[in-house]
């Protein structure tokens, strides 16, 4: 079900297949016999590398003895030439990457993008950090109610701030704004670090954070968390309400995730699963992404990938109803 | 005054053996790092990260300290020796820096940008020490309308780079609005000048664009025979001792001032603090013309407020969690591996830790300066290396910091591209800084312009409104209708007086 | 050729680049294409005024003295020799084609002292492998030839 690929990347996989093919069946039994890259599509120092290489340690620890990983930053496009990088590479298990939505599955629906989901053997979940709405400590706002109200009585006044265009932010906004008949506008910005700023600032009226974003202004009192997206409440945030529990339909968040190319041989995708998991719910880890506040959510391979199977209905329903970008 | 047992105590764990040495080699490598074309503090600092898990939390944040400092004053030295700034922050250095090494003032040029470096770095860290929480609040105060006059005011230091012919300069500064503009469009979403290509679509790395148009240029030069004299004379004025650096004061204490105030201000990172201190320098002076032919004053306005950048930018990064440039989004990235999390509690829950790492932003710029007097007499050696040996090694050394950036070798093949365009524009005549500049500061002036519009629906009086807007259009204004007025007033003197003035 | 001539033609060359450029940005919408529409008319003009600019010094017998020798041999040499070493770079790994790179083309250039330039180029691989691989730890392409002593 490969849609677009290049036709050398085509030829080059194959051509890598088969021979992998030869040597698998040795290989297989020592696998891992040289160090596996995991591909983080965004730079380092950023978030997602931090959490990666806060990772890799444990899962080295469980996937046995003399086992290194070897992290490679491939950034730029909104993670999209590491995705495809991570699509195009052999499934021999010796090379799997970091996956973000809604990145992962955006950038194909919103543009001719060189890979497909189909592309990847999801591995696991890890990271699942929910959306929230904030407002400034003085601002009027105080709960998802009076936001709906003051959108109502001033339409198309009210700003709010998003790390981008498409991002789970600007996508969770569009999907309130839908059910509560509600018209905001739309302030994009470069990263979640300007939203802040400007939402301190009270230069917009609404920030749109992850959690994990918003959390350390929350605690401290210089913005209120109106509400939060995750199904459920963030152990670290239980003050917060869901917008569930107030009554919006609006679930959304971005994950972080393990995967492989696509064909990745059942048996080591088995193990480098069981090492995640393992490495997931070891206490050491759990404790530095605490310190980190990264809300941590695993998901074995199969709910994580039916979890993107169901993200990418939904967008693509929402880009056909009404694309994002516009022209 | 809580804050001052709180430095007391962290005196203690900064100086100890193990701190004191991860300093002195942060330090080192950060020279090193920002004396090589195309690596940066923020790579140096990005790659450094998970080596510095196993660390003492100290430990790790003295050799960041280290390493961030020396960059910003290391990209000096090949910025004033061979005309090739080893960091964005280093391209105003070049303006008068080279001009000096080529009268045979290389050694002393060399020695006026270590000491602002170490003076505005110092004066930076005294700033973070001492008042970080109450000019965090500055960082906040900046609506997108400021920071819309504020990149104008950054670009109007275009128009003194404009050589002869203002023409070429001017297609220079268009051809760098473009060059920002590759990619995807912020506000919008769409791809604009990418031309399909994947690659393209993050936008064209200024390292990449400053390492091709700066670097390579000067490396072919250098092969060509014809042109021996681009290299400085190897032969220096070993006499430097009757400059009086007291003509300095004024100097450091103005720069120091624009470097600290541009380093709280997010996304105002050391390059546009050093263009803006040299271009407020040249203003001030009565002496315009000297500018850019290798004042010393030039030198010493743009490396002090490159440096004085360097702590400033940790303020809001630290007091608010708000990273204000990718050097400081990275320390962020360090701070929360070694579980501190910034914002206030930072200063309450790990004071101890905090103050210690501020500490060692300040000692670390005394030990930059004691490096830095041993470093460049090495470094003055480069030029007495054969010009057909050096060539190779300045192109090897760019394509691998390139290769180094992001691991992409389409940006190699991007900043060799630009290479052979600096190549052709300076053979034109056409100045490359205009391009630069353009590059660094279009994007913010474009980005903050049509959010300000957009948040006002489409009404321009927003960029008219509170006082922050209007110091800054009264400082474009000061700027750039000055020159205007003198030529006037000689002019009307000139009549009176029935002197002939051509 | 003299200079005048070669800026009529570079002007040319910066006016079909607007052209093409116009062209392009055309086609974005309204509020991202507004910058790059304005710039790209203000570049169109300002290489039409250089155009007139060197058709005028062309007429009137201005900026007739010869361009500086363009030494094209050492030009293609050093462009053709960098490019080889970044291919080289991926398929023979750093060290060895800066190994390689380095006091070929210093040679190339015309640089005589062959101790010279192998003292060099062992203290530059040196630097190289200390900066990139012990402080900084950069993922760079693997060595061919560790790779092939290896097994």
């Amino acid at each position: 079900m490969k849609i677009i690929k290049p036709r050398v990347g085509m030829f080059l996989k194959t051509l890598s297949l088969t021979m992998l093919c030869s040597a698998s069946i040795s290989a297989m039994a020592d696998y891992p016999e040289r160090p596996i890259k995991m591909i983080v599509a965004y730079g380092a120092g950023g978030g997602t590398d931090i959490a990666a290489r806060t990772l890799a340690p444990y899962i080295e620890k469980y996937m046995g003895e003399n086992v290194s990983i070897v992290i490679e930053n491939k950034p730029g496009a909104g993670g999209e030439i590491g995705f495809t990088q991570l699509a195009n590479s052999s499934p021999d298990g010796y090379t799997i990457g970091f996956v973000n939505t809604p990145n992962l599955i955006t950038i194909p629906i919103q543009r001719k993008a060189r890979y497909s989901l189909a592309d990847f053997t999801p591995i696991g979940n890890v990271v699942d950090d929910p959306g929230a709405f904030s407002v400034s400590i003085n601002s009027p706002i105080k709960s998802l109610g009076d936001l709906v109200s003051y959108a109502n009585k001033n339409p198309g006044k009210l700003t709010y701030g998003t790390t981008g265009i498409g991002g789970d932010d600007h996508l969770a906004a569009l999907a309130f704004e839908k059910q509560t008949n509600i018209k905001m506008k739309h302030i994009p910005f470069k990263g979640s670090a300007d939203v802040r700023t400007a939402a301190l600032g009270e230069h917009i009226d609404l920030a749109n954070m992850n959690m994990s974003e918003a959390i350390a202004d929350g605690q401290e009192g210089n913005l209120l968390i109106l509400g939060q997206m995750g199904e459920s409440r963030w152990s670290e945030a239980p003050n917060v309400p869901t917008f569930m529990e107030q009554g919006y339909d609006v679930v959304s968040g971005s994950m972080r995730g393990l995967a492989a190319p696509a064909g990745l041989p059942s048996d080591i995708q088995k193990r480098l699963e069981k090492a995640l998991e393992q490495a997931v719910s070891d206490p050491e880890f759990v404790a530095k992404a605490k310190e980190q506040n990264l809300p941590l959510s695993y998901m074995n391979s199969n709910d994580f990938g039916a979890t993107l199977q169901r993200l990418h209905d939904t967008y693509n329903a929402i880009w056909t109803a009404e694309p994002w970008i516009k022209g | 005054m809580e804050s001052f047992t709180h430095i007391y105590d962290a005196f203690f764990i900064v100086f100890t053996i193990p701190v004191m040495i991860s300093m002195i080699i942060g330090t080192a490598v950060g020279i090193a790092i920002g004396a090589l074309p195309g690596l940066s503090a923020t790579m140096g600092i990005a790659v450094l990260i998970p080596l510095t898990f196993t660390m003492e939390p100290l430990v790790a944040l003295g050799m960041i300290a280290g390493i961030y400092n020396g960059a910003m004053y290391g990209g000096s030295i090949p910025a004033i020796l061979l005309r090739i700034p080893g960091t964005p922050a280093g391209i105003a250095t070049v303006f008068d820096g080279y001009p000096m090494a080529q009268q045979g003032k290389a050694k002393l040029a060399l020695r006026i940008s270590l000491t602002s470096s170490s003076i505005g770095s110092a004066v930076s860290a005294l700033a973070l020490l001492l008042l970080a929480p109450p000019l965090a609040k500055v960082a906040l105060q900046f609506s997108p309308a400021n920071y819309f006059w504020l990149s104008a005011f950054g670009l109007t230091s275009i128009a003194v780079l404009l050589s002869k012919n203002p023409i070429k300069g001017l297609i220079a500064a268009c051809l760098g609005l473009l060059i920002g503009m590759v990619g995807i469009d912020t506000m919008t979403g769409a791809e604009r000048f990418s031309f399909d290509s994947l690659d393209l679509l993050s936008g064209i790395n200024i390292i990449v664009l400053l390492t091709g148009l700066y670097a390579i240029p000067p490396a072919i030069e250098l092969a060509f025979s014809s042109m021996k004299n681009i290299k400085p004379i190897a032969q220096q004025n070993e006499k430097d001792d009757d400059f009086r650096w007291s003509k300095l004061i004024p100097v450091w204490f103005k720069s120091s001032i624009i470097g600290v105030i541009a380093g709280i201000i997010p996304a105002v990172g050391g390059n546009i603090a050093a263009l803006l201190a040299w271009n407020e320098q040249r203003r001030s002076d009565p002496d315009k013309d000297k500018y850019g032919k290798g004042a010393p004053e030039g030198v010493a306005a743009a490396e002090c407020a490159n440096n004085a950048d360097t702590a400033a930018t940790l303020i809001p990064a630290l007091t608010l969690g708000i990273p204000g440039s990718a050097v400081a989004a990275v320390i962020l990235g360090a701070l929360l591996v070694h579980g501190l999390l910034p914002g206030p509690q930072l200063f309450r829950e790990n004071a101890e830790i905090t103050y210690g790492f501020m500490i060692t932003m300040l000692v670390t710029s005394g030990l930059m300066y004691i490096l830095g007097r041993f470093g460049s007499r090495a470094f003055i050696h480069i030029l007495k290396l054969p010009a057909s040996l050096l060539a190779p090694m300045i192109i090897s050394l760019s394509v691998l910091g390139i290769y180094a950036l992001h691991n992409s070798f389409f940006e190699v093949w991007l900043m060799l591209c630009f290479g052979v365009l600096g190549l052709v524009m300076e053979r034109l005549e056409i100045p490359t800084a205009p391009t630069v500049l353009a590059v660094i500061l279009g994007p913010m002036a474009e980005e903050s312009l049509r959010r300000s519009i957009l948040m006002s629906d489409g009404q321009y009086d927003v960029l008219f409104e509170g006082g922050i807007s209007w110091i800054l259009i009264g400082l474009i204004a000061m700027t750039s209708l000055t020159p205007v007025i003198k030529k006037m007033l000689v002019r009307f003197r000139g009549s009176r007086d029935g002197a002939t003035i051509k | 050729m003299n200079k005048a001539k070669v800026e009529l033609l570079s002007s040319t060359v910066v006016t079909i680049f607007s052209i093409f450029g116009l062209i392009e940005a055309w086609g974005y919408s309204a509020t991202s294409g507004f910058l790059p529409r304005i710039v790209l008319f203000i570049m169109l003009a300002l290489s039409l005024i250089w155009i007139a600019q060197s058709l005028r010094s062309i007429f009137k017998l201005k900026n007739q003295e010869k361009t500086t020798d363009f030494e094209w041999r050492k030009f293609f040499l050093i462009v053709s020799s960098s490019s080889l070493f970044v291919l080289g770079i991926s398929y023979l790994g750093v060290i060895t084609s800066s190994a390689i790179f380095t006091p070929l083309l210093a040679l190339g250039l015309g640089y005589r002292n062959v101790k010279n330039v192998i003292i060099a180029a062992v203290v530059f691989c040196t630097l190289i492998y200390v900066v990139f691989r012990v402080v900084l730890r950069i993922p760079l392409p693997p060595e061919a030839i560790s790779v092939l002593l290896m097994g």
